[in-house]
């Protein structure tokens, strides 16, 4: 009963960290987008948070640098269960035109488990919007 | 005016500054660029020259080339009186590469420097702070990602074996 309520309450009010591992900043423009009052996911009740202990979603934009993969994996750890990450942008989720580069991980999933991927150089804020939902269905399956 | 005239009167006054015999090859990329090879000995003399006598201000950046078939390095010093760039280079053995700084003439070069030396590890004798500037924390000091006898594949394995000592912040 508590942990249904629990469940519902996680559903109904996704509270999101925002954390780039080295985007370009076009990823970020578009989640800010998403957030701000243009699109305004708020009114579903998501809710941008500053701290990895207050958050259940991660939203991470950007290829994962050398330089930026254990500070990822602690702010990741931070986090309570249950959590999930949202990968925004090709970058988060292959690599995108780094790919090949000798200082950045193919994609964050090299690094910390992906529950959705939104495809896009940058996706647009519909796209991310999309993502999110997605998540959520996911979330009132399990 | 700025154009290839100007240029190659920079250029016959480098030669009377220095030594005609310590330029080596000069070689022009129109309309405002000139490559001029000087023997690494005459390099601070060269820069200090072009900045001093030849009113040239500004240095745009210090690239390193791998010449890993001639078993040489490159380093090109580009410098601009915001018309003309003047691209001084110098070849340097490949198995000891070491160039004189000239953070001394020109305190701007600090960061180029370093970020020479951290891709290609080219050491700059007598640079203030010769420490890693781009790569990450952890990176081994022997790893130079733009030699050109590194693979990527060869990178990422070192790194990860590196994972596996310990090291962390790669």
């Amino acid at each position: 009963m508590a942990l249904g309520l629990v469940k519902w309450a996680r559903i109904k009010s996704p509270w999101i960290l925002h954390f780039n591992t080295g985007a370009c900043n076009a990823c970020d423009i578009e989640v800010l987008a998403a957030l701000t009052p243009r699109f305004d996911v708020e009114r579903f009740g998501i809710l941008l948070k500053g701290s990895p202990r207050h958050a259940d979603v991660m939203v991470v934009t950007g290829s994962v640098t050398r330089q930026i993969r254990d500070r990822l994996v602690r702010v990741y750890e931070q986090m309570p269960e249950p959590k999930f990450v949202l990968a925004v942008g090709n970058c988060a989720a292959t690599g995108g035109v780094f790919q090949q580069c000798y200082n950045v991980y193919e994609g964050i999933d090299k690094v910390i488990p992906v529950d959705v991927y939104v495809p896009g150089c940058p996706p647009r804020p519909e796209a991310i919007i999309y993502g999110v939902v997605k998540l959520l269905e996911k979330l009132a399956k399990s | 005016m700025a154009g290839k005239t100007s240029l190659e009167e920079a250029v016959e006054k480098l030669k009377a500054g220095i030594g005609a015999e310590n330029v080596l090859e000069v070689k022009y990329q129109p309309p405002r660029n000139v490559f001029v090879l000087v023997k690494t000995e005459k390099l601070k003399d060269a820069v200090s020259y072009i900045m001093k006598n030849l009113n040239y201000q500004y240095v745009i950046t210090i690239t390193g080339v791998d010449l890993i078939k001639q078993n040489q390095m490159e380093v090109i010093y580009h410098l601009t009186d915001y018309s003309n760039t003047i691209s001084l280079r110098v070849r340097i053995p490949r198995d000891n590469p070491k160039v004189p700084t000239i953070t001394d003439i020109i305190p701007g070069a600090t960061l180029y420097e370093r970020e020479v030396h951290d891709m290609f590890g080219i050491v700059f004798e007598g640079h203030p702070n010769l420490v890693k500037l781009l790569l990450p924390d952890g990176w081994p000091e022997d790893l130079h990602p733009l030699r050109k006898d590194v693979t990527v594949q060869q990178i990422r394995e070192r790194l990860e074996e590196e994972r596996k000592k310990g090291v962390r912040g790669i």
